[in-house]
Parts: C-alpha cells; structure tokens; sequence
C-alpha cells in the first residue's frame, strides 16, 4: 500500500520541475520607432519622413480609429537588431545554478512520477473491487445471484 | 433511455465456455448527445456460473478500441475483468431497484 503524499490527485500527474532558459550571449530582434503621426485619412505618402538608407520596404503603418470615428495612421521604422547581451554573464552564472537545481529536481520528480502512477493504479483497482463488491453483494441479498462465489 | 444493441459488434468466446458480446445501445427515445454508449452481455451455460442475463451499459471503458485491446491482447479465450463485472452487477442492480429489472 503506497501512502498518500502531499500535493497529489487522483488521475492528475504531478507537475514536472520548469526547465530555466538559457541566456543568449547575441541579442536579436525587432525594433520600431514611429516616424510620424497623421490624424485624418488624406495622406500623401511622399510626405513620410524615410529615414536615410531605408525604403518604404522598411516602413510598417498601422491605423487605428478612436472613439470620435477619426482615423489615425501612425508610420514606423522597422529596424533588424542584433546586439551583444550586456548582462550575458550575470545571467550565465545565475542560469548555471538554476539549472543544477533543476536537475536535482527532475531527477526527483521521475521517481515521484513513477511512485504516482503505481499510487494510482492501486486505488483505481480498490475502487472496481469495491464497486464489485458492493454490488454483488446487492444482488446476492436480492436473490439475483446464487450464495456461493462467482466463476469468471 | 437506451434500448438493447441489435447485433453484437464484438464476440470473444469465455474461458470455460460461454461468450461476452458487446454492440453499440440502441436509442430508446428521449434527447441524447453523442455517441451511444457502448453495451455487453454475458452468456454462460449454468454449468459455467451464473450472471445476470440481458445487456448492461459498459462504463468502465469508453471507448471500443480500449476494449478491443483489452481483450485482443489475451487471444483466444478470456476471463471477464473485474471493471466489466463490476458493471455488469451495478446495471442490473440499478434495474432491480427501478423495478425494471428481470
């Protein structure tokens, strides 16, 4: 008989340790930076102030309307960054702790997985004996059955 | 709610003699959503033992293909699983106490 710990459920599996992230030494992403704002629908795209080297392949719009049914346009420079990471090797170190500790407590959890599933086998099969039981008995009692034990 | 299966979809012979018979249930008027649910029967000489007869509401798996591989994995003859007694013996004691039971 397998004793019952804290924090487990029937036919719910304990959750596994969260494995941390590993920090990038390069940074990539994408940068935007409004350009100009028109507040109206009359929009002469010659007017959009392009930044030097970009093309309006760079540009994104986006238009939104408020409540007074107004149509905003709103231009942006699209920018491709990719960067060294400043904090690269604080978060390193830190990743590196989190990480051992990780491990310590995924290796715990596949025993406790393990002990979980067997944990909860049993009761399932408690639970048909004494559903079995009862009913047999029931119907024993209403004469449904003969006295003697079942053959199955 | 459900009626009796019309045919059986599934036969495996009993060990000792007999057969289990499983078959989708029949609807018996009344609104129902989804899939009927699935019935079984136990027919065994006396000299086998002795079970309530008729079909009774298979609630221990729900779906076929579970119960397919179940008893596909024993080959041959099989014994009835406590999970399926379990019930066999619960339906008809519901039918007893309803009155409408044999």
């Amino acid at each position: 008989m397998i004793k019952k710990r804290k924090g487990w459920f029937r036919h719910i599996k304990p959750s596994s340790p969260v494995c941390p992230r590993k920090p990038e030494r390069m940074l990539k992403g994408e940068r935007l930076t409004i350009l100009h704002t028109y507040y109206g629908s009359n929009v002469n795209l010659s007017e959009i102030p392009i930044p030097e080297g970009k093309g309006l392949a760079d540009i994104q719009l986006s238009a939104h309307s408020d409540e007074d049914g107004d149509i905003t346009l709103e231009f942006y420079a699209r920018e491709v960054y990719e960067e060294e990471n400043p904090h690269y090797e604080r978060e390193m170190k830190h990743y590196k702790a989190e990480y051992e500790k990780y491990e310590k407590r995924r290796d715990e959890f596949k025993a406790e997985l393990a002990e979980w599933k067997a944990w909860n086998a049993e009761q399932d099969a408690a639970d048909v004996k004494a559903r079995l039981e009862a009913a047999e008995r029931l119907l024993r009692q209403h004469g449904r059955l003969p006295g003697g034990p079942s053959v199955g | 709610m459900w009626a009796d299966p019309d045919r059986a979809i599934l036969t495996y012979p009993l060990f000792g003699g007999g057969t289990l018979e499983f078959g989708w249930a029949r609807s018996g008027g009344g609104m129902s959503v989804g899939t009927n649910p699935l019935m079984a029967r136990v027919l065994v000489p006396p000299s086998t033992g002795v079970y309530p007869s008729g079909w009774f509401v298979v609630q221990g798996k729900r779906s076929l293909i579970k119960v397919k591989a179940e008893f596909d994995v024993l080959g041959g003859e099989v014994f009835i699983p406590d999970w399926l007694r379990a019930d066999m013996f619960e339906h008809h004691y519901n039918l007893l106490r309803r009155g409408t039971g044999a």
